[in-house]
């Protein structure tokens, strides 16, 4: 266990060097993550249209009620009554419809001869047509009463017309999962922290894993009675300590930034992607270790290789903004495969087999890129094992 | 026999390192591994430890047959390398402990252990410093310090003191003594001649891979017929007083340099003597004049022609 310890008492001095690294990157995540939060459309809001009524009928029941209830649907406008200022004002804006009720409009409502109201407006504009369907729907409300009960009065008629277009039916917009509604955030967050992660548990490992190396110290720990087998299984499992620590901790600033949002069916589903991912990263590290031998070389290609995963696997570009061949490159990465996941999870409205297939798969490609890096940075460490005993140059 | 090298051959491609090189390491000795850098001591070692694959011959440590998986030989070795091999990370004292800890499970023997160890180094003040602190010498202490605290019966130190300052190299020495004394059989490798003279019970001439001589000090110097070498200021000494030295009985070689004369000797008894008085019978005037007895450098300048120190 002495060799245990000793991992952790190297890794532990060595910690200011890491936690920069891991701070950096968690401040970058951490303003980027709330920079980016959902942008997503949740409700929305009655816009008004800036409207000109001219009144020509005087204070009949019927033109009052339209006015009335245009009026409180609309930002009023006013606008002398004169042409070249009407059209004036509609060019610079000041108006979006100028509406004129025509005199005797009201009496002629529903008979023989009946006037046409005149409106201006600034072309097919949403303002335009949302005044012309409130004007046709209080006509027309109007004219099924007068229709069905003639003899009603009309102030009579005026009531029920306001009463009937002044119910409105509830909206909602949602999604299937409502309750949980994950955002674009969360998943940001997690493609993000691929950064923080491959180059934290890189430089890590390359550290500590460094020191156990160095040639003349490697040859003195062969010199001693503990097995080679035994040393690796003690170091593989600080190894692995160490790199579920810096899960734990990206799953912590998940948790304060989302809080129990990240315990959601997409955040469960994310954390388990970034747990692959880690195991994925710590056999990277491995293999990183045992190729590159300087400490310089070894900063040098941690940050190569966590700056490329990302960029390549779209970290910090979205997936759908890189063209096929960088996909295609970046498909012989694992950064790749657990961003796709993180999409699809985003996606995701329920959970089934059927519908996770693909997130499923995604899992699968990363885990076995863990095992093949793993595998490899064996062969490579027993193929140099029986070329020589140690790495003993001549002397 | 502590350890027993029969024919071992090491080639790296074309360069044969160690050739038909022979050795053995007798219970309770100091046996130096002398020769110059790139004579093959290192590599010797590297096989004996079986850090280096070899292409022939036989290693026999504790009469055991020495390999990578020979751990309970490996329990009472203790190596200390040309080049500190220390954590930079860890302590003086965390760095002993966990290089005990490889041999020595047990943490309350352990401690005991350690501290002897952290004595024998004279490293006492310097416990919770890290390496990065210490001196050269202090470094060269802990590592040795790391390779004997777990008070292995043979202890195997390659050059040692390699860019040690004089003090520290003489702290070096009179430990590796002190070891052999409390029951360490020592091999010692170094290049420098007044080391493995002054502390070696026995030595091994190496040069081109192999073991050209070997033997105690004395044994070696006598194998060689040399005696002692005696240099004197002769203002003016003609031709024929220096034939008339070189006349003499046992005198091998007479050369001389402007007022100087070296007289070499053979094996003998009061050659300086002789020269003394054949000096003073023939009223030769001399002024300053010195004897020597034959170095390790003597003996490698016979065997092989060349200067050791010249391939320092």
């Amino acid at each position: 266990m002495k060799v245990f310890s000793a991992y952790f008492k190297v890794l532990r001095k060595n910690i200011v060097g890491i936690a920069i690294y891991m701070l950096v990157f968690l401040v970058v995540v951490i303003f980027s993550t709330l920079g980016n939060q959902s942008d997503e459309t949740t409700g929305f809001e009655e816009t008004k249209t800036a409207l000109t009524i001219i009144n020509e009928d005087g204070d009949h029941a019927m033109t009052a009620g339209l006015i009335a209830y245009l009026q409180e649907h609309s930002v009023s406008a006013e606008v002398k009554n004169d042409r070249e200022m009407i059209q004036d004002a509609l060019f610079f804006r000041v108006t979006e419809y100028v509406l004129r009720i025509p005199e005797g409009f009201s009496e002629n409502f529903g008979r023989d001869g009946e006037l046409s109201l005149e409106k201006t407006a600034i072309g097919q504009s949403f303002g335009s047509v949302y005044v012309d369907s409130m004007v046709n729907r209080y006509l027309n409300t109007w004219r099924v009463y007068q229709e069905l009960a003639g003899d009603m009065a009309p102030d009579k008629i005026q009531e029920y017309v306001k009463e009937d277009i002044e119910k409105e039916a509830a909206v909602s917009l949602g999604s299937g999962d409502t309750s949980e509604n994950h955002g674009y955030s969360m998943s940001y967050y997690f493609n993000m922290a691929a950064y923080s992660t491959l180059s934290v548990i890189i430089i890590g490992v390359c550290i500590v894993m460094g020191s156990f190396y160095q040639k003349d110290l490697k040859r003195r720990i062969q010199c001693s009675p503990i097995r080679t087998t035994k040393m690796n299984v003690i170091l593989a499992g600080a190894n692995l300590i160490f790199a579920f620590a810096v899960f734990a901790l990206n799953i912590l600033v998940g948790f304060v930034i989302f809080g129990r949002k990240i315990f959601s069916t997409a955040g469960i589903f994310m954390c388990l992607n970034l747990f692959i991912f880690t195991i994925a990263t710590l056999s990277i590290s491995m293999l990183v270790v045992l190729v590159v031998k300087s400490k310089a070389a070894q900063n040098a290609a941690a940050n190569t290789i966590s700056l490329g995963m990302c960029f390549l696997g779209g970290a910090f570009v979205p997936q759908f903004l890189l063209g096929d061949s960088i996909k295609l490159l970046a498909s012989f990465t694992p950064a790749y495969w657990y961003i796709k996941a993180n999409n699809e999870i985003d996606l995701l409205e329920t959970y089934t087999l059927d519908t996770m297939q693909g997130i499923l798969t995604c899992y699968a490609v990363e885990a076995g890129f863990a095992v093949a890096i793993f595998s490899l940075a064996l062969f490579i460490s027993k193929q140099r094992a029986m070329a020589g005993y140690s790495s003993q140059g001549k002397q | 026999m502590v350890i027993k090298v029969e024919n071992l051959v090491k080639r790296y491609g074309e360069l044969i390192a160690l050739d038909h090189f022979n050795m053995e390491l007798r219970e309770g000795e100091i046996l130096g591994l002398l020769g110059p850098n790139g004579s093959g001591k290192t590599t010797a070692i590297n096989c004996i430890l079986s850090l280096l694959k070899y292409d022939k011959g036989e290693i026999q440590v504790f009469d055991k047959k020495m390999s990578p998986v020979a751990y309970d030989i490996k329990q009472d070795i203790g190596i200390v390398m040309q080049n500190v091999a220390v954590f930079n990370e860890l302590t003086v004292y965390e760095n002993i402990d966990y290089f005990c800890s490889l041999y020595v499970p047990d943490k309350k023997k352990r401690q005991e252990m350690v501290e002897e160890a952290i004595a024998f180094a004279g490293l006492g003040e310097f416990r919770k410093f890290y390496p990065h602190k210490l001196s050269g010498g202090l470094l060269r202490r802990l590592n040795i310090a790391c390779g004997i605290a777990h008070k292995p019966k043979l202890v195997i130190l390659d050059e040692p003191t390699v860019a040690v300052d004089p003090q520290s190299r003489n702290n070096i020495l009179e430990g590796i003594v002190k070891l052999n004394k409390q029951g360490a059989t020592i091999l010692y490798t170094s290049h420098y001649m007044e080391e493995v003279d002054q502390i070696c019970t026995r030595i091994a001439i190496m040069d081109r891979g192999k073991v050209i001589s070997s033997g105690t000090n004395e044994e070696l110097k006598s194998m060689i017929g040399l005696g002692e070498k005696i240099t004197v200021d002769v203002p003016g000494i003609s031709r024929e007083a220096v034939e008339g030295i070189r006349a003499l009985p046992n005198i091998s070689k007479v050369e001389l340099s402007g007022n100087t004369l070296v007289v070499k000797s053979k094996k003998g008894r009061n050659n300086l003597g002789a020269v003394l008085h054949y000096l003073e019978d023939h009223n030769i005037a001399f002024g300053k004049l010195y004897s020597e007895l034959p170095t390790l450098n003597d003996v490698f300048l016979e065997i092989t022609g060349k200067e050791l120190r010249d391939n320092v």
